[in-house]
């Protein structure tokens, strides 16, 4: 089977870990690089239940007029990137996989429930990125050590711990969009298990495709949890930046279609199809519909012909009609009163 | 084919390359389970196999490593495991190779995480390799290999279950990073003291890495491990070319390595990821034509180092003192005591964690009480411990039913505290030591009490280790106690402990150590006779002391011995010890001086907004100042009950309030909370020193995060402010079975229930949970909370109140108890 590249690992070193010195406007970095060396302590503080309004309002006020709870937070935090920059590892493994098209519909080696929301962020792509990533369990060491002992700090530190593996998918994002410019794909946002309509049982899907335990040591629990806790999985789409992809796909697949090489046709017809060219879908129905190169199947032709008809491709219409009287004809109306008797 | 560790004595040992890349390039699809190939496709495995031995391995793995009942049902999982073995052997018939051969059982890890970090109990996982083991036994290979192990809890639940199903040869390797550690932070070291201590017959490193990049790895294990060592490296580390899988180490380079590492030391050698049969040949090419010169450099012997471990590293005896922490102990301590009584796992977790700031390398743990059940209690300390604390742990009891299970438990190779000369307690403690492993603390004293001379101790010394060794317990693991007795009663106590404590040390060549504190019992300003005794026994070659690590004066005989018999470089740890000596000492200066001051006259400055003085240390969150404020109250005779009704509470109220009104945010409540906490356990031990103890409780709750669920993060803030409004929680924890939850509100008697759940895939639980406390405990309450929670999911699932913080919980249940009370 093509279509599942080798699962590679990422490490990213641990050089040390500093809070952010000057905030950009929105207290983000100043600059657009994701340097791991950096903790986000506005991020710290929101995922702590501080909101963002109430941070930069302290970080505002100077001297006495700062409340000093929040100079201890601050402390607090400090002391938590002490700590938790012995214990982190920053490890990554992913997987490059073909995204097929079928009815519309994107299929990757697993079930993804017709997820719609997928189905949106991995519009036009013909591959993704299946990626796993872990801060490790030294941190949830430390979080259930402090959750004994010392509330606060294990609130931080957990704040910490999400800050820091959200950074390091956004750095390893950054690095698949500039390996995917560099192969002529865009990436499309990542998008994670659990979100939206993508049910969290295709971790189980995820973790053996990118086979983390043995990799990079992610367990999944029974209730779909992972260990560590500060654990990501998510799938970035890659879409190939030719502007005319949809057209090229569709052009292919109509000369294979006239070569008879419907396999290959097919194949093409469904990438343009994902791409929102929706005559391909005639075509297709065509092939069910008269069995060239597939076995006869009105129930497939009907549902490609919707799709392509539902967009307003005439013949599609045209041709559901046909099927529809034809066959059938358990329709009580049709059989009793014959249009053209 | 004989007893492979017979053969291992005289020879080097081949064991097989990759599996999975191989049964890939036969069309093993990505998801596909290989250990159905064992049944589908039995000629390509046993051709496979076959092509190991035809290479020179003389073991190979049966194609069983998935084979766990958690991917399988029994009765495909015995047919798998079956047919794997047959197909070994069958490989072995049919191959021309003329090697000795041997056919092993191969166990991988279960693919879930043990508690606390996952989900799996530790029992459940030994029952779970004991299903594999002893369907393996029945096929009767000739060892079991445990491989690829990433975790030391899940490695000892395996290598348990293989000697608990079974008498077969048991190898075991561990997948090691790139910081020669395993992913749960395991050093090799660790993992030597903890495989050896519980029989492994041969232990290394497989997959994970190069044979490059396990070059410290295995220089440990060549250095350190008393039973030969297996190296299984994969051919590197793994790229994507085109779309296939290709390992940067060829066969050639390979072999080069492991040949190199042959001389090093390393006995049993083969391949993992990537490997095929050419890099086994290559392998034995370059090692089978000097294999009597190899193993003739490197017999396999003892290495005759005596330590212990915990999850991480090891604590080794012999060269530096090991400073064993003594205050997990009720004996004398009545807030101790209380902790105990009232099932506080955190006041004895603290009390851990302060030995370990202050320099203690290992922590005795001591939780014996006539009322309370110490087997449970033990066994849920050692874990509760070691889920917060790398430190090795002493387990110290005099009852065998508890100290199996905590040394069942225990993540690591412990220290036994202790056995002695009595027959009925050797016969108790030594079978322990021998399934377990584990260094025992000996006590030289026997039916006839303890001998006043030395030479008797000796003798009874003697008469342990000759015992010991009839279980297969190397006197490397015995570490003696010649027992240290009170000079107040004797003044000959102490040259008789010391004298016979030389002559173990340095004639008998054993291990010692001693309950230090016992020689100044009765004489004032006790600290001063025990540090000089530390001393004079260092002197005498003690290796270890059980003492109280925050007493400055013996902290300074161990740094100073340190320095002074060049164990400390430059005698830096000496000098850092001293900056902090002199802080340390004008604290206690102030400490002492502090009560005399209760006068003092800053009263004014520190009190805001109508606030008391105690009550804006709370709302500000000052922990120091919290307790410091409420003992004077109460040493100005402040009634108890008046400074949690009029003081804590209504601070406590200020800031839930602000909460409330989102003025003031979630950390900022957990630091008052965290203050009054201080303040309270200021009140408790107060109460703890009373007569009659009186209790504040204001009425029980009992807290939970349901079955599925392992986010506890809300459930412990909820539980905290619940403590501090006085209630008594009774903290179930997390992943709680619904049965668990009835059955434990049942027993405490609470009138109210607070369940937790983070995920919508945890809300039926809550629901199941709900409804067997309708069924088993009518009238009781149910409060429910968790970040997935709304109003309506509460109402579905019949709770009778979502509270959406810790503070509504608070509101709800001063609420019912109201009600109750106007009642």
């Amino acid at each position: 089977m093509s279509g599942q590249g080798t699962v590679l690992v990422k490490t990213y070193n641990n050089e040390g870990l500093e809070l952010e010195s000057s905030p950009g406007p929105h207290g983000g970095l100043a600059t657009d690089k994701i340097d791991l060396c950096y903790v986000n302590q506005r991020e710290v503080f929101r995922y702590a239940g501080i909101p963002c309004s109430a941070y930069a309002d302290s970080v505002s006020k100077t001297g006495g007029e700062r409340s000093d709870s929040f100079d201890r937070a601050h402390e607090c935090l400090i002391e938590c990137v002490k700590e938790i920059s012995t214990v982190i590892t920053y490890k990554v493994c992913y997987r490059e996989v073909d995204v097929i098209w079928r009815a519309g519909s994107p299929q990757l080696s697993f079930d993804t429930y017709e997820s719609r929301n997928l189905k949106e962020v991995l519009g036009g792509c013909e591959k993704a990125v299946l990626m796993a990533a872990t801060i490790g369990m030294g941190v949830d060491r430390l979080i259930t050590k402090y959750e004994k002992v010392a509330p606060l700090k294990a609130l931080i530190m957990q704040a910490l711990g999400s800050e820091r593996v959200e950074r390091l998918c956004d750095k390893f994002n950054q690095d698949i969009i500039n390996y995917a410019i560099g192969d002529g794909y865009d990436a499309k946002p990542r998008f994670s298990p659990g979100y939206g309509d993508l049910p969290l049982k295709v971790q189980t899907d995820f973790m053996s495709v990118l086979d983390c335990a043995h990799l990079i040591g992610i367990n999944l629990n029974e209730s779909l949890l992972m260990s560590p806790s500060k654990s990501v999985t998510a799938i970035i789409g890659l879409s190939s930046t030719e502007e005319r992809k949809g057209e090229h796909a569709f052009d292919s697949g109509m000369a294979y279609y006239k070569s008879r090489e419907y396999d290959k046709s097919r194949e093409m017809l469904e990438l343009a199809l994902a791409f929102g060219i929706s005559k391909a879908a005639l075509y297709i129905g065509d092939m069910y519909g008269y069995g060239y190169g597939v076995r006869q199947d009105q129930a497939k032709a009907v549902e490609y012909y919707t799709i392509a008809g539902q967009d307003g491709v005439a013949e599609a219409k045209k041709r559901l009609n046909v099927i529809i009287n034809r066959y059938e004809p358990e329709k009580k109306e049709i059989k009793i009163f014959p249009f053209n008797c | 084919m004989g007893d492979i560790r017979e053969y291992l004595k005289n020879h080097l040992l081949y064991l097989d390359g990759g599996m999975g890349t191989l049964l890939q390039k036969r069309g093993l699809k990505p998801g596909e389970l290989p250990e159905r190939w064992n049944i589908t496709h039995p000629e390509i495995i046993t051709e496979l196999h076959r092509a190991y031995y035809d290479a020179g391995s003389n073991v190979v793995y049966a194609n069983t490593f998935g084979a766990n009942p958690l991917k399988f049902e029994t009765r495909e999982l015995e047919e798998i495991i079956h047919a794997a073995i047959e197909n070994v052997r069958s490989a072995a018939l049919q191959s021309s190779s003329d090697r000795e051969k041997f056919v092993s059982l191969d166990i991988g890890p279960l693919g879930r995480l043990l508690k606390p970090y996952g989900d799996l109990d530790f029992e459940d996982a030994v029952r779970l390799y004991g299903q594999i083991v002893r369907i393996g036994a029945a096929c009767d290979p000739d060892l079991i290999t445990i491989e690829t192990m990433n975790d030391s809890y899940d490695t000892k639940a395996a290598l348990l279950a293989a000697k608990e199903n079974s008498d077969l040869p048991v190898f075991v390797t561990n997948a090691y990073g790139e910081d020669s550690k395993l992913m749960t932070g395991s050093s090799p070291e660790a993992m030597i003291a903890l495989l050896e201590g519980m029989g492994a017959d041969a232990i290394g490193a497989n997959c994970s890495l190069g044979p490059a990049q396990l070059r410290e790895v295995v220089s440990v294990y060549v250095e350190k491990a008393s039973v030969p060592v297996i190296l299984k490296p994969n051919a590197g580390l793994p790229r994507a070319i085109d779309g296939e899988t290709v390992y940067d180490v060829n066969s050639t380079d390979f072999g080069s390595i492991m040949e190199e590492y042959a001389r090093m030391g390393v006995r049993v050698l083969g391949g993992c990821c990537g490997t095929t049969p050419d890099y086994i040949k290559e392998t034995v090419d370059r090692t089978e034509p000097h294999m009597s010169e190899i193993v003739g450099s490197h017999p396999i012997e003892d290495k005759g180092i005596s330590w212990i471990s915990s999850y991480t590293h090891a604590v080794t005896f012999g060269k530096s003192p090991v400073l064993i922490g003594e205050r997990i102990n009720p004996t004398g301590k009545k807030r101790f005591k209380q902790a105990l009584r009232d099932h506080d796992i955190g006041h004895i977790l603290q009390v851990g964690l302060e030995e370990q700031e202050k320099g203690a390398h290992v922590l005795d743990v001591n939780v014996g009480l006539p009322e309370i059940d110490e087997p449970a209690l033990l066994e849920e300390v050692t874990r509760e411990l070691q889920s917060v604390t790398d430190l090795p742990l002493q387990i110290d009891t005099s009852d065998s039913t508890a100290m199996e299970k905590a040394l069942r438990a225990y993540n690591g190779k412990a220290l036994i505290n202790s056995v002695n000369g009595k027959q009925e307690v050797m016969d108790a403690i030594f079978p322990l030591v021998a399934k377990y492993g584990g260094m025992v603390v000996a006590l030289t004293l026997d039916d006839g009490g303890i001998p006043s001379d030395a030479a008797k101790r000796v003798e009874i010394a003697q008469k342990i280790v000759d015992e010991a060794s009839k279980y297969g317990i190397h006197k490397k693991d015995l570490i003696f106690d010649t027992l240290a007795m009170t000079i107040s009663a004797d003044t000959t106590a102490a040259l008789a402990t010391l004298s016979s404590l030389h002559t173990i040390r340095h004639e008998l060549g054993c291990h010692t150590s001693l309950g230090v504190s016992n020689i100044s019992f009765g004489l004032p300003e006790r600290e001063l006779v025990t540090s000089t005794f530390f001393a004079l026994a260092l002197e005498q070659g003690l290796d270890a002391a059980i003492m109280n690590p925050s007493s400055l004066e013996m902290m300074k005989v161990y740094y100073t011995y340190r320095a002074l018999h060049d164990l400390d470089e430059n005698c830096a740890e000496y000098i850092g010890f001293a900056g902090d000596y002199a802080k340390l000492r004008e604290n206690v200066a102030q400490n002492t001086s502090m009560t005399a001051a209760i006068a003092d006259g800053d009263k004014a400055a520190a009190s805001d907004n109508g606030h008391s003085e105690l009550q804006t240390a709370i709302i500000k969150g000052l922990k120091e100042k919290s307790a410091e404020l409420t003992l004077r109250l109460i040493d100005s005779g402040t009634d108890c009950l008046d400074i949690v009704n009029q003081e804590i509470i209504p601070a406590l109220d200020y800031v839930g309030q602000g909460f409330e009104a989102k003025k003031m945010y979630l950390p900022q409540l957990l630091m008052s909370a965290e203050a009054s906490q201080s303040a309270f356990d200021i009140i408790k031990r107060d109460m703890a020193s009373r007569p009659d103890g009186e209790t504040a409780a204001k009425g029980k709750f009992v807290i939970a995060t349901v079955h599925g669920d392992i986010h506890d993060i809300g459930k412990n803030i909820v539980k905290l402010i619940m403590e501090n409004y006085g209630f008594e929680v009774l903290d179930l924890g997390k992943d709680v079975p619904a049965d668990k939850v009835v059955e434990e509100t049942v027993r405490f008697g609470a009138p109210l229930v607070g369940l937790s759940a983070l995920m919508t895939t945890t809300v039926p639980a809550m629901e199941e949970t709900i409804s067997k406390l309708r069924e088993k405990a009518p009238g009781v309450k149910v409060v429910v909370g968790g970040a997935v929670l709304t109003q309506e999911y509460a109402d579905r699932i019949g709770a009778d109140y979502y509270a959406k913080d810790a503070m509504a919980t608070v509101r709800y249940a001063l609420n019912l108890m109201d009600e109750a009370n106007g009642k």
